[in-house]
């Protein structure tokens, strides 16, 4: 047995131990969390919605959103002109430049025509598959959508801009989605 | 162990312990723009300056191409007033600096060119990245040129 001396040794030293596996489980719990966090972070970007892995980067949605108004539509005009000037043709389409590229439904909101959607189609579909959905906004109302979808889907991801109108007071708000 | 032994023993463990510490909680100061939370965060954070740059360009630029367009359809004389009063009042409509502009025209027969240059940057910021560019522009829009500018 040991003396008094050893004793009161032995009794520190399990004071140490116990102080140190408090340190250490403190430790590893603050490792875990914030490897949890990162983990979280680095999902948030890979995965669209946090969880569900898709088939499409939308990490450059902007980029490709931009990208898109810069195409030509015709000779003489891209997308992006084409976009603008729809405040000015809605609910009446009057600008013969539209004509084959604009179509109106029966709610009188405008679509893309064959030869819009082929340029956007060409474009957009090879980055999105057909989960595309391109819509534009005169304040909070739309005037415009475009898009291969036919079954409905979850949106996962969006951009927008902000363009010049040509005539009215309202700014016109382009709007990129993508679907799952 | 002895007395002598135990708190050298104390002294090495707590001065372990604050290294640690002193280590990882400078990690973040250490790095180049900071730390990241994951792989590529400082990197995607760049892009998307550079994204919100290039859209900004852009509508300097479609607005120039639009104020040109507008501008062309009236007298030939009032062009070039009338093409940069359009521009300035649409840059400023959508939140731009459109007072520092100076403006180039190469008119040819069917066309004009404008080159609209500045020296006023746009600046944008990302905790501690910063992109910064000079939106100059150039259209070139229709134009049926009246004999008296030849």
């Amino acid at each position: 047995m040991l003396n008094k001396k050893g004793q009161t040794e032995d009794a520190i030293e399990v004071c140490i131990t116990l102080v140190l596996i408090v340190i250490g489980i403190i430790a590893i719990s603050i490792l875990h969390a914030d490897y949890t966090f990162s983990l979280k972070n680095a999902k948030s970007v890979l995965f669209a919605d946090g969880e569900t892995v898709t088939a499409y980067d939308t990490t450059f949605i902007g980029l490709d959103l931009l990208n898109t108004l810069r195409l030509p539509v015709t000779k003489e005009t891209t997308i992006g002109e084409l976009l603008v000037s729809l405040p000015q043709n809605y609910p009446d389409i009057q600008d013969p430049l539209d004509t084959g590229l604009i179509v109106q439904y029966p709610n009188n909101r405008l679509g893309c025509g064959d030869t819009f959607f082929a340029s956007l189609s060409a474009y957009l579909t090879p980055v999105y598959g057909e989960q595309w959905f391109l819509s534009v906004f005169e304040g909070d109302e739309m005037i415009f959508f475009c898009t291969p979808i036919v079954a409905e889907y979850a949106k996962v991801r969006s951009a927008n801009m902000t363009l010049p109108s040509v005539s009215t007071d309202e700014k016109t708000r382009v709007v990129l989605e993508v679907y799952i | 162990m002895n007395r002598k032994a135990f708190v050298l023993l104390y002294i090495s463990g707590f001065a372990f312990l604050v290294a640690i510490f002193v280590f990882f909680g400078t990690l973040d100061k250490q790095t180049p723009g900071g730390g990241a939370v994951y792989l590529g965060e400082k990197e995607i954070k760049a892009f998307e300056l550079y994204e919100k740059a290039e859209q900004d360009l852009y509508v300097i630029e479609l607005t120039a191409l639009l104020a040109g367009k507008e501008a062309s359809q009236e007298d030939e004389e009032t062009f070039k007033n009338s093409f940069e009063t359009l521009f300035t009042k649409r840059l400023e409509e959508n939140g731009f600096d459109g007072t520092g502009y100076s403006f180039t025209y190469t008119f040819t027969s069917e066309t004009v060119t404008i080159i609209g240059k500045t020296t006023t940057e746009l600046v944008y910021h990302d905790g501690s990245l910063t992109y910064a560019v000079v939106p100059n522009v150039k259209v070139t829009v229709p134009f049926e040129e009246s004999e008296d500018l030849r």
